[in-house]
């Protein structure tokens, strides 16, 4: 798009696209791809929020008719009144099993507050207990949101903190970032001429450190595309009832359900029958459904059960496969007639157009990753992120570059920008630092925690951006969140060194982990000091004829 | 020798011939450019390396996992070669030769 | 992005501006019209086709509003999205008024 209106080639206005597309929400996209990143490891950070659950055996014990008798019984002393409730069961990244159950909510009082509040009141409730797998006794955990529930869901739906409230801005918001992400790639694809002849190219010492942050930012770009591309495409499928409801409202009208129902493969849409509360089948009953299972699926891993009532009122028990068994997302889901053991249904979906679906979303989700591929894939989300913040600081020492060529000085946008990179690049890990700093430091009786943890988490970003307003550079941010990872190393190595009686491989690898993150910080922070200083001493000399910005010139100046 | 190393090593050595098939990167490895011949030949030793790295990969129980996982691995194989190419450009040679010669000892006989 | 010789005057941003626009709106309307055509008119079960529509909905849109920028004036730009999203529009919901006429 020339000012001067003059016509352009595809490559061109295809550059100009990319460009604007990836300034205008490349920190919103930095922060998705880097919340989505630490969402893989979504269990394992839970487990820091809750380090109660560290004390049980990681590996997980058998579903045994008993066990699941217990943890039946459990919940009818609970919750006698429950509509209907699941049951997970543990596996190697998880190691507690979590009920979670329906109850009517209580009914509305003569003295009832605003509409919104009777609005809540008339949905049924959602609770949820940690139980030890092989007594189901509950047990005792912190009130926490958890680290990686927090960023798998700020990933998606930019979770506030103001008890969920805005969820639904933040999905579109998400979703508008995610269609700008995959036209910022196309374009990109197109833009880059040299796309194969560069392909191995990084030139770090190159005199125009322009050419140096380019190289960076196409490496990260070009040779993780197959992830990029895959990870925003089935990111935007993962949420299109929301995004494209036009399709569902012309084929099945307000019916929604029904389709959701059809594409997982059920036979005939089944209405949830009325609530009621729902019979004990105890460990006769179990056992006859577990071997009714092992007939269908033999050898299977069933990972949870759910039992609701069904459209004809009987009580229907869901077993649910293990989800790392196939890469296509939702698992198959087995229905039984509870009392009477009589298969109904297997819900698992054939029909091609949704498997691709299924495939999709499981390739997002990821849960069929094993350890090293689940790492693989970490470390690709870490280079969608480099990918962001790489093209942000590209604009600014291009913009800069330009600029110092006319003898001018930074507009205000530019400064802008910059704060603004700074803000988000560096000011991000360091709130998520804050944030797993906030489950050790916050009070347990604290009322209201898991609300208290996520108003961490923004307040330190607040105050990142707050530093980068008033002038503490890159290599202040870097060193606070250095400093704050290596303190959560240190931490982590405490409490693994308290618990090395009954040590795991979770609690274990969180020292290890924060410290190299720590260490990764200080090095980026290093980086920009050595840089800085030897910025300075070229000052002195005469200025040369090309102007040649050195990225961390431009963050020096940036900074203080 | 585990097939996810030797598959490993084939999509090294893939991407190793691919880097070198390039002017550029030929120059910084060997002092000079390739001729076509050659270019021509590690273009086929590419495909085939990338070929050769197939079968231990589809030996996973979940063929879409075993996909995801090849495409992983190719990507991770592409980022040890750029990092070579930038760093340590006269190793390529080397890494060509001894990852298809390690993954092809490793894949010989079929365990 | 090149810095051009004067100041970016008002046709210049207004362009811009509807451009945004025609990518921003144009693109969801044909991208709805295309997942709507789609879940209606293809010879799949309901379900498939819905969610055949939907993956092809997202291309059209991500597409569409590479094509905005690449048109060589925004109104070329308008007539892209809106001549085939009306198109689509009509073949979708056209049947549906028709069931509404009076003597139908």
């Amino acid at each position: 798009m020339r000012v001067d209106a003059a016509p352009e080639g595809l490559r061109q206005s295809m550059a100009w696209l990319h460009t604007w597309a990836g300034l205008l929400l490349g920190w919103l996209l930095f922060a998705i791809f880097l919340s989505g990143s630490l969402a893989f490891f979504k269990q394992e950070l839970n487990l820091w929020s809750r380090p109660e659950l560290l004390r049980l055996d990681p590996a997980p014990p058998p579903m045994t008719p008993a066990a699941l008798a217990r943890a039946e019984a459990r919940l009818h002393a609970l919750a006698p009144a429950a509509q209907s409730w699941r049951l997970s069961w543990p596996d190697e990244r998880r190691p507690a099993a979590l009920l979670s159950w329906r109850e009517p909510a209580p009914a509305p009082s003569a003295a009832s507050g605003p509409a919104p509040a009777e609005a809540k009141a008339a949905r049924p409730r959602l609770e949820q207990r940690w139980l030890d797998p092989a007594t189901a006794e509950p047990l005792a955990v912190r009130a926490s949101f958890g680290a990686g529930e927090f960023f798998y869901r700020f990933h998606f739906e930019l979770r506030s903190a103001v008890q969920s409230r805005w969820i639904l801005e933040g999905r579109w918001l998400v979703g508008l970032a995610s269609l700008v992400m995959l036209v910022a790639l196309l374009s990109g694809i197109v833009t880059h001429r040299r796309i194969f002849k560069d392909f191995f190219l990084f030139r770090p010492r190159a005199k125009a450190a322009q050419r140096a942050w380019l190289d960076a930012h196409n490496l990260c770009g070009v040779l993780v595309l197959p992830f990029l591309l895959t990870i925003t495409f089935s990111g935007l499928m993962t949420l299109h009832s929301l995004y494209l409801p036009a399709g569902i409202a012309a084929a099945y009208g307000k019916d929604s359900a029904a389709y959701f129902a059809e594409l997982g493969g059920e036979s005939a849409a089944e209405r949830r029958g009325r609530p009621a509360p729902l019979p004990l089948l105890g460990e006769a009953g179990w056992t006859r459904l577990l071997a009714q299972a092992q007939r269908e699926w033999p050898g299977a891993r069933i990972d949870s059960l759910a039992l609701q009532r069904g459209a004809d009122g009987r009580p229907q028990l869901e077993l649910s496969r293990h989800e790392g068994e196939r890469l296509q997302y939702r698992a198959p889901l087995l229905r039984f007639d509870a009392l009477s053991g009589q298969r109904l249904q297997l819900l698992d979906t054939a029909a091609p157009a949704a498997r691709v679906y299924g495939v999709l979303y499981g390739l997002h989700m990821a849960r069929f990753a094993d350890w090293p591929l689940r790492w693989t894939l970490f470390g690709f989300g870490l280079l969608g992120s480099a990918l962001m913040a790489t093209g942000l600081l590209l604009w600014s020492v291009k913009r800069r570059g330009e600029v110092q060529r006319r003898g001018l000085a930074p507009g205000r946008g530019h400064r802008l920008v910059e704060r603004l990179n700074l803000a988000t690049v560096a000011g991000l890990p360091l709130a998520m630092a804050g944030l797993l700093w906030a489950s050790r430091l916050l009070p347990l009786e604290l009322a209201a925690r898991p609300d208290a943890e996520l108003r961490s988490f923004y307040a330190v970003w607040g105050l990142s951006l707050l530093a980068a307003a008033l002038g503490c550079g890159w290599r202040g941010l870097w060193s606070a969140g250095a400093l704050a990872f290596c303190g959560l190393g240190l931490v982590a190595g405490f409490e693994a060194f308290s618990a090395r009686a009954q040590l795991t491989l979770p609690q274990a690898g969180f020292a290890p982990v924060f410290m190299l993150t720590g260490l990764l910080l200080a090095g980026l922070a290093w980086h920009c000091h050595r840089s800085a200083t030897s910025a300075a001493l070229a000052a002195g000399a005469p200025a040369p004829a090309r102007a040649s910005v050195r990225p961390d010139g431009a963050l020096l100046r940036a900074g203080r | 020798m585990s097939g996810l190393l030797s598959s490993g090593l084939f999509c090294l050595a893939a991407f190793a011939s691919l880097c070198l098939a390039q002017e550029r990167h030929h120059e910084e490895a060997c002092g000079r450019p390739p001729g076509v011949a050659r270019q021509r030949g590690l273009w086929a030793l590419a495909v085939l390396a990338g070929l050769a790295s197939l079968p231990a990969v589809l030996a996973r129980p979940d063929s879409g996992i075993a996909w995801a996982a090849w495409v992983a691995q190719l990507t991770l194989a592409a980022l040890a070669v750029a990092g070579l190419a930038t760093w340590r450009p006269r190793a390529l040679p080397a890494l060509l030769g001894g990852a298809a010669v390690l993954a092809l000892l490793g894949s010989w006989p079929p365990s | 992005m090149k810095p051009g010789p004067s100041i970016p005057g008002w046709r210049y941003r207004a362009g811009v501006g509807s451009r945004v626009l025609a990518a921003l709106l144009g693109g969801y309307l044909l991208a709805s019209a295309v997942a709507a055509a789609c879940a209606v008119y293809l010879p799949l079960a309901r379900a498939e086709a819905t969610v055949s529509g939907a993956m092809l909905g997202l291309l059209v849109y991500a597409l569409a509003f590479m094509t905005v920028f690449a048109c060589r004036s925004a109104a070329r730009a308008w007539a892209w999205l809106l001549g085939p999203a009306c198109l689509l529009g009509a073949a979708v919901l056209l049947p549906r008024a028709a069931a509404f006429l009076p003597g139908a």
